[in-house]
């Protein structure tokens, strides 16, 4: 692995995997909590409209996908609360149009599509030192907006009801979230790709989850735990000669599964 | 004596619900020390109205003002105990950062908790009793435990008007004699409503009673005869259970 080191893409990558962890790691914590899982999915998959708007445009897919997954964050939540559409409707509209849109506007960019599958699947050996700045920006943005708001975002996913009658701007704070799940979204894509974000955005929280009753060590743990199994499934990718984003994230799954079995071991002693 | 602020005032308020009349031209006036109990049937309205009065739902008809001012712009002053919280039992969060969640709606947007709000936080869990486990997530509590976190949760916020929708549903009677004496030293300067079906208990303690079934029949006096009561329920009610037949609600027991 040391050896690996003196190449640019593998510090960039390795750079790559902590600023992801910790913007994903804390707003992780909110999509789990607040059971938006699957919302943050219809995110993740509308935001393949960005990627090809990127390759139609000729500019660099992740300027594009920040405007297109911000844009349909607040769509999919205005849809879901103001319309009378369940939820997983709302999502599952935004999800297949957004793929289709970024389908249509690759199937109008003349020639091959390069690297399409890395938007697709993640490849973290591709991240370019543009997109670590714009992901040292976003983090910059996401842990202060959290620290900001921190209490107002706990009473939000913790009690919804009371936080509104406190006056807590719950409407405000709602889409707040989505915005910053769009934000984690965008971070993830050169990772794992926006077919795979929603797990690496769950799967370190998860885990966390398990071993913790703090809102805040959940978030360090996250963190750290994203930090971790990334490193490790780039390392396990690299070895072995396989996609990086199918390694994260399987590398992370089997930590979920080891850690649950701790966690039972754990409970059976008295 | 000067008649006291209305605290809570609804006019020919109307809710419905998926086409069902909910509320039916309800009339209340509240005043500032009042304890109201209401009563009435399970889907009756009495959650509805309570949510009216907080602002959590708009009436089809009619005004609602609390303190003078609309229920959404009177938030800070109005404590509410839900009967039910939602909440994911696993959800990271101790006893204590619960309650001092009360105090969010009295500090202002982007400013941090002062040694003042750790106070009355402090001061609103021993009141129910429950300092001991401050630090226990809240999901190891017991049901009547967690029903006493969300009562130090509205206390913490020093209310002017204190909302409980069926307090003592999960509670035991010990602890249900001791929260109905807490209330009794909290009304002396604000403003109580409480909802329950326990007709016996909310008798004694309340000032003025008001039952509810989609329309509302208001006393100024906790007295209710048999007879008004079977015209809110719609069926004979049995009064006998509390030893009094006829007359249960003015069973007083309280000794001072």
């Amino acid at each position: 692995m040391i050896e690996a080191l003196q190449f640019e893409f593998m510090r960039n990558a390795i750079m790559a995997a902590v600023l992801a962890s910790i913007g994903c790691g804390l707003i992780g914590v909110y999509i789990v909590l607040k059971r938006m899982l699957s919302l943050s999915g219809g995110i993740a998959h509308a935001a393949f409209g960005g990627i090809g708007l990127g390759y139609f445009l000729g500019i660099n897919p992740l300027w594009t996908v920040l405007p297109f997954s911000v844009i349909s964050a607040v769509g999919i939540g205005l849809v879901s609360r103001k319309s009378k559409l369940p939820e997983d409707t709302a999502i599952g509209i935004f999800w297949a149009m957004g793929m289709a849109t970024g389908l249509i506007f690759i199937g109008l960019t003349p020639g091959y599509a390069p690297d399409l599958f890395g938007y697709l699947f993640g490849n973290i050996l591709m991240v370019t030192r543009q997109d670590l700045m714009l992901m040292f920006i976003l983090d910059v943005l996401m842990v202060g907006l959290v620290i900001l708001i921190y209490q107002d975002l706990l009473s939000f996913s913790f009690d919804e009801e009371f936080a509104r009658v406190s006056g807590v701007p719950v409407t405000v704070l709602y889409y707040t979230l989505l915005c910053l799940v769009a934000l984690s979204v965008v971070m993830l894509i050169k990772i794992v790709g926006t077919i795979l974000v929603i797990a690496l955005m769950t799967l370190p929280v998860a885990i966390a989850k398990q071993h913790t009753y703090s809102l805040k060590w959940m978030m360090y743990f996250s963190v750290l735990i994203g930090i971790v199994f990334t490193l490790l499934g780039v390392f396990l990718a690299y070895r072995l000669n396989l996609p990086t984003g199918a390694t994260i994230i399987l590398t992370m799954g089997l930590g979920f599964i080891v850690s649950s079995l701790l966690k039972m071991v754990i409970r059976r002693k008295p | 004596m000067t008649q006291r602020q209305p605290m809570v005032e609804l006019k020919g308020v109307g809710v419905t619900i998926d086409g069902q009349p909910v509320l039916e031209d309800v009339n209340l006036i509240v005043r500032e020390g009042d304890f109201l109990g209401i009563i009435g049937p399970n889907g009756g309205g009495k959650t509805t109205l309570l949510k009216v009065i907080i602002g959590l739902l708009k009436p089809e008809q009619g005004s609602v003002t609390v303190a003078g001012r609309l229920p959404q712009e009177a938030r800070g002053l109005i404590g509410y105990v839900p009967q039910f919280s939602l909440f994911d039992k696993e959800f990271p969060i101790s006893v204590w950062e619960v309650v001092l969640l009360g105090r969010l709606s009295q500090v202002g947007r982007f400013s941090r908790f002062s040694a003042k709000d750790f106070q009355m936080a402090q001061d609103a869990l021993k009141t129910v009793e429950l300092s001991h486990l401050k630090d226990k997530q809240i999901g190891q509590l017991s049901g009547g435990q967690r029903q006493r976190v969300f009562i130090a949760r509205a206390l913490a916020q020093n209310p002017q008007l204190l909302i409980l929708d069926e307090p003592t549903a999960s509670v035991d009677k010990p602890m249900q004699t001791g929260l109905y004496e807490l209330l009794e030293r909290f009304k002396k300067d604000r403003t109580i409503i409480l909802v329950s079906h326990d007709i016996g208990a909310v008798s004694s303690f309340v000032n003025k009673i008001a039952c509810l079934n989609r329309k509302i029949f208001y006393h100024d006096s906790p007295e209710i005869s048999a007879q008004h009561l079977e015209e809110v329920y719609g069926c004979p009610v049995d009064l006998i259970a509390h030893g009094v037949p006829h007359r249960v609600l003015k069973e007083h027991k309280h000794h001072d």
